[in-house]
C-alpha cells in the first residue's frame, strides 16, 4: 500500500469530509473519538498486518504522526514519489 | 468435565435508542454498527452480581442432587463486599453441603477459562467430584453514566457451569497469558484500598484494548491447537469472548475462521465479561451450533491485561 492510498483509507475510517495530510491535526476530524480508533486499530492490522506497541495512539496528534507509526510497511517507491513532490 | 451451563440476565434492557437519546452524537445505528450490539440487560438498584449468579445457580440445579457440589467457585469484579466472599454466601443461600469449598476469584473477560481450569485441576486431583463455576457481573453499576463508550458495551448478566469428575465432555490444552503492564487500559481507579486517585468510575481505554487483543489473540489460538496437537480445520466451533462484534469479527477474519463456526451471541446482551463465553455457549447449544463430536475452541481476554484459551470436547 503506498502512502497516498492509506491516506484515503484513513479518511474513510476516521469519516473525513475532506482529503486528509500528514499535517491534518486528529482533533479536527470528527471521526477521531474512540470507535474511530478501534476502526484505525483494525485497519492497520488487515492491511499491514501490523499491531501498535501499548500506549502509542495517545501520542498521535496529527496524522503524520500515524504515517510515522507505520512508515517502514508502506510502499517505498510512494514515498520517494511523495519526497520527489515535496522537493 | 463440563456437564451443563446455564445463565441468567436481568430485566431490564438498554437499547441503542435508549443510549442514542443520552449521546445524540452517537445515532443508534452507529452503535450498532461499531459494536454489533443492540440492547444490554442492566441489573436493578439492588441486585448484585451474586444474585445474577444465585439466579444462573438456580436454573442449573433444578433436579439435580446438591450434596454432590463438592466446591463453588464465584469469578466476579463486582463482588457483593470486600468481604466476606461472595462465593461463601451463595453455598448457603444455594443449599450446598457444608463440606463445600468455595472461594472468589478476580479476572474479568479471560476469568471464566481461569475457572474452568481451576474447576479441571479440582477434579482431577480429586478434591471434589463436582464444581460449580459460577460467573456474575455487574459492571453497569461501575461506568460513569456520562461514558458512551463504556455504556455501548458493557451488559449484566450471571452465568452457572457444572463440572462433574463423570462428564465424557472433556477440557484439555489450557493456555494462559498475562501482561499487567496493560492494567491502565481498563480499570475503576480507588476501587480497592489503594487510594492514590480516589473512588472514579470504570475507565476503558478501548483502542488499546483491541490493539492487545489483535497482538495476543492470534499467538494464542497458535499455542492451544499446538498443545492439542490439531490443526486449525480440526476445529469445529470457536467461542471467543464476546467484546463487540466489530473486535471480534475482525479477529475471525483475520484467523480466517468461517462465520458458521464462530460464536457471535452479543445482540441482544452485550459485552458481559466473564459471563460472555457460557451465555455464547448455552446459546450455541440451543441453536445446535454445539453438537455431539465437536471440538470447540474457547478464549477469553481483556482487564489485566489477561487471556487464556483451552479446547472443550463435546460428546454431548
Amino acid at each position: 500500500m503506498t502512502e497516498t492510498q492509506f491516506l484515503e483509507r484513513l479518511a474513510e475510517v476516521l469519516m473525513a469530509d475532506r482529503a486528509i495530510a500528514r499535517d491534518t491535526p486528529l482533533e479536527s476530524l470528527s471521526g477521531w473519538d474512540s470507535m474511530g480508533q478501534v476502526a484505525l486499530v483494525a485497519m492497520l492490522d488487515e492491511t499491514l498486518h501490523h499491531q501498535l506497541p501499548p500506549g502509542t495512539l495517545q501520542g498521535c496528534k496529527r496524522v503524520g504522526d500515524i504515517v510515522a507509526l507505520i512508515g517502514q510497511k508502506l510502499d517505498a517507491a510512494d514515498e520517494a514519489a511523495d519526497s520527489d513532490r515535496r522537493g | 468435565m463440563l456437564s451443563c451451563v446455564k445463565c441468567h440476565l436481568p430485566e431490564t434492557r438498554l437499547t441503542n435508542d435508549d443510549l442514542a437519546a443520552l449521546f445524540p452524537e452517537w445515532p443508534s445505528d452507529r452503535i450498532f454498527q461499531k459494536t454489533g450490539i443492540r440492547e444490554r440487560r442492566v441489573a436493578g438498584p439492588d441486585e448484585t452480581a451474586g444474585d445474577l449468579a444465585f439466579q444462573a445457580a438456580e436454573r442449573l440445579l433444578e433436579g439435580r442432587d446438591r450434596s454432590r457440589i463438592g466446591f463453588v467457585l464465584h469469578c466476579t469484579q463486582s463482588p457483593d463486599y470486600l468481604l466476606p466472599t461472595t462465593a461463601c454466601l451463595l453455598q448457603d443461600r444455594l443449599g450446598l453441603p457444608q463440606r463445600c469449598g468455595a472461594l472468589d476469584f478476580n479476572l474479568g473477560c479471560s476469568g471464566y477459562i481461569y475457572g474452568l481450569a481451576l474447576a479441571d485441576g479440582l477434579l482431577r486431583a480429586g478434591n471434589a467430584d463436582a464444581v460449580l463455576l459460577l460467573t456474575g457481573e455487574t459492571y453497569t453499576k461501575l461506568l460513569d453514566p456520562k461514558d458512551k463508550g463504556t455504556r455501548t458495551i458493557f451488559g449484566d448478566a450471571g452465568s452457572a457451569t457444572l463440572l462433574e469428575r463423570t462428564s465424557s465432555n472433556t477440557l484439555h490444552s489450557f493456555v494462559f497469558g498475562t501482561d499487567g503492564s496493560g492494567a491502565e487500559f481498563l480499570i475503576v481507579p480507588g476501587s480497592g484500598l489503594r487510594r492514590t486517585a480516589g473512588p472514579r468510575p470504570l475507565e476503558m481505554n478501548g483502542p488499546e484494548v483491541f490493539n492487545f487483543t489483535v497482538r495476543v489473540v492470534p499467538p494464542l489460538i497458535d499455542r492451544i491447537l499446538e498443545r492439542a496437537r490439531i490443526e486449525f480445520q480440526d476445529v469445529d466451533f470457536f467461542v471467543f469472548h464476546q467484546a463487540n462484534a466489530f473486535m471480534i469479527e475482525h479477529l475471525r477474519r483475520r484467523l480466517r475462521i468461517p462465520a458458521d463456526k464462530f460464536a457471535l451471541s452479543l445482540e441482544y446482551v452485550g459485552n458481559t465479561v466473564s459471563c460472555s463465553i457460557p451465555i455464547a455457549i448455552e446459546s450455541a447449544l440451543a441453536d445446535g451450533k454445539i453438537r455431539p463430536g465437536m471440538r470447540i475452541l474457547l478464549a477469553g481476554f481483556g482487564v489485566g491485561l489477561s487471556w487464556a484459551g483451552c479446547m472443550l470436547d463435546w460428546k454431548g
